[in-house]
């Protein structure tokens, strides 16, 4: 497959990626490693909770939307990358057993410091499978040009 | 019990802490999980990459390491209740296995939430830095926590 370089990526292209289900056991397995709160780890302690019973990581609802980006919508951009991201806010509790999927659109397209590559910002926004928004943020991958891949 | 309250984080407060050693094994289960790409994985690529000595860590990894940093030294004996979101992140320079991070971490700006007497929200500046001293990511992101005290709502007000 060839893959779409910069150059390819049209300012207002949009898609949606398939779901990715959370599981209990996934929500657990990502907060033991790296967001050891209790109302990501314990039923008893979530119910005490602003959330109300046992929820995923925010950290990990990105790192899903990530997953949803780059190896499902774009996995056919050559992406190298990202500088960041912008005005991320965690809107709704993610609980195990929703399916996400991510609506993203392509909003700039930006030169980088690097001449081999251009920086496009991509409106992204996570939803569960009631089509509630559960996440958003402004995306900014980096993407290889193809002037500098030939 | 909690040791940190709203209360006890001033603007312009510092606090340093981490030294956590990024793992191979980890850093390629990360990306295999949830950015799998040839940077990440070291697979060869069709295109320029930005780092010739690959794999690299995904950026969420550090950022995921740096909450659990955040959590083993400061959420974790803290009030916090989460956070609404992250107004600004950036990663500035490559983290690979074997590097050791750091965080530092600044209050910018604390404010009480508008309805709820017991919660406030605190604005920080993150700062994750590697062993050489670069700053290797920042964010600017809220959180909120229990205030110690209630306060009534028109007695409080920004610090």
């Amino acid at each position: 497959m060839n893959p779409r370089y910069f150059e390819d990526i049209v300012i207002g292209e949009t898609g949606v990626t398939g779901g990715y289900t959370v599981t209990e056991a996934g929500v657990i397995a990502f907060a033991e490693q790296y967001d050891p709160q209790p109302f990501h780890l314990d039923h008893a302690a979530a119910r005490e909770s602003l959330f109300g019973k046992l929820a995923g990581s925010g950290w990990q609802t990105v790192a899903l939307a990530n997953r949803l980006l780059v190896s499902d919508g774009l996995r056919d951009v050559a992406i190298s990358g990202a500088a960041g991201f912008d005005d991320l806010r965690w809107r709704r509790p993610v609980y195990p057993g929703d399916t996400l999927t991510c609506r993203y659109t392509v909003t700039a397209a930006n030169d980088t410091s690097d001449v081999r590559f251009g920086e496009l910002r991509v409106e992204a926004v996570v939803e569960n499978h009631a089509g509630e928004t559960v996440m958003s943020m402004e995306w900014l991958p980096w993407v290889a040009r193809r002037v500098a891949s030939m | 019990m909690a040791e940190i309250y709203w209360e006890d984080q001033a603007v312009g407060s510092v606090r340093e802490f981490g030294g956590m050693t990024v793992d191979r094994e980890r850093m390629l289960a990360f990306a295999s999980e949830y950015d799998a790409r040839p940077a990440t994985l070291g697979w060869s690529a069709d295109w320029p990459e930005v780092d010739d000595d690959r794999p690299v860590s995904s950026g969420l990894h550090v950022a995921a390491l740096c909450m659990r940093m955040m959590v083993d030294h400061v959420l974790g004996n803290s009030s916090s209740l989460g956070s609404p979101g992250i107004q600004r992140l950036r990663w500035l320079n490559t983290v690979r296995a074997g590097d050791t991070l750091w965080v530092r971490q600044c209050v910018l700006a604390k404010h009480r939430h508008p309805r709820r007497r017991d919660v406030g929200f605190i604005n920080n500046r993150t700062e994750v830095l590697n062993q050489d001293g670069l700053v290797v990511m920042y964010m600017d992101s809220a959180g909120m926590f229990r205030l110690r005290a209630p306060q009534a709502a028109e007695s409080g007000g920004d610090a």
